[in-house]
């Protein structure tokens, strides 16, 4: 029997030469390239039954090798090789068609697995990968602005749980007892845990009428409140350990802010970041060409009005607002002591990004 | 302008809709008994001065602000002369209610084209005395300390 050929890329000889040692080992032919470039010519001009490619290259990375190879293949099967903090990245190469993402350092038996069983699994499969390496959130925006039909099986541990989706939306889920809406809530308090996604399966009924941003809004809410209930009980637990140390050695606020802010900027379609006092004055910011005296004031300006407007109205607490300059938009959010202004691609959901930004302030940066 | 407001209130997921002018008088409106004249004057009032600072601010005219809040939302649509600002649940499909809306704000710009300054309805003491604070000849510096909450 022919050994199945394998494209392997990565900018580092060293993983190159180790993992192709590996496959090699496991009866596998693999060619293996260190230039993203040299891979997309590799495969326009040869054959091979999959590719392995990282995702940050110097030159052509993996987002362009994924794009060149299905291009030149629209059935080729291509693995990605993501490290952390790189998520919008990995939503992008979903959009494109990989097969599945794999964490970095490789782990080999991971690998081995991965490879055969794609390898079986020929063309039509699922796509699969791990919460970890992209959120529940994520997967929901590209299948639903996407408007594919699939579903989505989720597995942590022995529980398992399936959302569909159909027509932009998601049309049903079940997780246990629980269908519907409760098992989306609860199937979005999952950070950890295997998916994978089926394309143009149909779903078995309509439980869910909400649209999905509403769903994400909510399910964050409620994770919120859970998670508040949590740091509750952390501190009165904290306060009967008398004289323990909290473990938090941090830099200086200026430094705590600022990475911040870089984390914030590492949300997909967020441009530029500034945070303010609340009377204006740029605490710090990561802008391009944009004024940050004036971003600031904007941020301010909306945060405080927001405020002023909400209790009238009996509104409750604010959550988040946006304010539309001509084609920008500025999405705004407060905190106790300052006011976040992130500016938004054109593409940017505001409800998308303000439920990523509300993750990092609420645990902050990473 | 009832009709333009009737339209909106009719989107699913719209509680109700006022619309205010320049000075943040409200001009129009169509919302839940619940919400009287003495509770909408000062939003009308905030949105208003809101909406002159971030023109100073930006130097171009803020077409729409979205306020999402635990239990509702608040959108307002720029229409120049004044806006439509439409009281929601957080849920709203916003893409449906921004067709409707733009339509609105067409509808409310030709208004403010045909119709003299109206004048504000059912004025209280303290609005009375609220208005005659100027909104638009506020200097920036002004703007941002009269809309700081600490």
């Amino acid at each position: 029997m022919t050994a199945k050929r394998i494209l392997l890329v990565d900018d580092e000889p060293n993983v190159v030469k180790s993992c192709a040692r590996m496959l090699e080992l496991e009866g596998f032919a693999v060619q293996g390239v260190t230039s993203g470039t040299e891979a997309i010519n590799l495969y326009q001009n040869s054959n091979f039954d999959l590719v392995l490619t990282d995702l940050k290259m110097p030159d052509a990375d993996g987002l362009e090798v994924l794009t060149a190879v299905r291009e030149h293949n629209p059935s080729a099967a291509v693995v990605i090789f993501t490290a952390y903090g790189t998520k919008e990245s990995v939503v992008e190469a979903l959009r494109l068609g990989a097969r599945e993402f794999l964490e970095k350092p490789l782990d080999t038996k991971s690998l081995v697995a991965t490879v055969r069983r794609i390898l079986r699994q020929g063309d039509g499969a699922a796509v699969r990968g791990n919460l970890r390496t992209m959120s529940l959130p994520n997967i929901f925006q590209i299948n639903c602005t996407e408007r594919n039909q699939a579903r989505l099986r989720l597995r942590q541990g022995k529980q398992e749980g399936n959302i569909f989706f159909a027509d932009g939306d998601v049309v049903h889920a079940e997780l246990g007892s629980r269908v519907g809406e409760e098992a989306v809530y609860a199937l979005l308090a999952w950070e950890n845990g295997d998916f994978e996604i089926e394309m143009d399966v149909p779903a078995p009924a309509r439980t869910v009428t909400a649209n999905w941003s509403g769903l994400l809004l909510e399910g964050m809410r409620r994770l919120d409140e859970e998670t508040a209930g949590v740091e509750e009980l952390n501190q009165t637990e904290g306060f009967k350990a008398e004289g323990k140390a909290t473990g938090d050695e941090k830099g200086t606020m200026g430094d705590m802010l600022q990475e911040l802010a870089k984390t914030l900027k590492t949300i997909e379609n967020v441009i530029g970041v500034v945070i303010a006092a609340r009377d204006g004055i740029v605490l710090t910011e990561i802008l391009e060409e944009e004024n940050p005296e004036k971003e600031a004031a904007v941020a301010v300006f909306v945060g405080n009005a927001a405020g002023v407007i909400g209790e009238p109205l009996s509104l409750g607490a604010f959550n988040w607002g946006t304010a539309g300059v001509g084609k920008d938009t500025m999405l705004i959010l407060e905190q106790p002591d300052y006011h976040v202004g992130l500016l938004l691609g054109e593409r940017a959901s505001p409800a998308m990004v303000a439920i990523s930004a509300r993750e990092i302030l609420k645990h902050g940066a990473r | 302008m009832e009709t333009i407001l009737r339209d909106i209130n009719a989107v699913v997921g719209v509680t109700g809709s006022f619309v205010c002018n320049e000075e943040g008088h409200v001009i129009a409106r169509l919302m839940p008994n619940v919400f009287d004249t003495n509770m909408l004057s000062p939003v009308g009032r905030t949105i208003a001065q809101t909406i002159a600072g971030l023109k100073i601010v930006s130097r171009r005219r803020v077409d729409d602000l979205d306020l999402v809040y635990d239990d509702g939302r608040l959108i307002v649509k720029n229409a120049g002369e004044g806006c439509l600002c439409i009281l929601c649940v957080k849920r709203v499909n916003v893409p449906l209610l921004n067709l409707t809306a733009n339509v609105a704000v067409k509808k409310l710009q030709e208004k403010f084209k045909e119709a003299l300054p109206s004048p504000p309805i059912e004025k209280t003491e303290t609005e009375a005395e609220a208005e005659s604070k100027p909104v638009k000849k506020m200097t920036l510096a002004e703007l941002m300390a009269s809309n700081i909450r600490y």
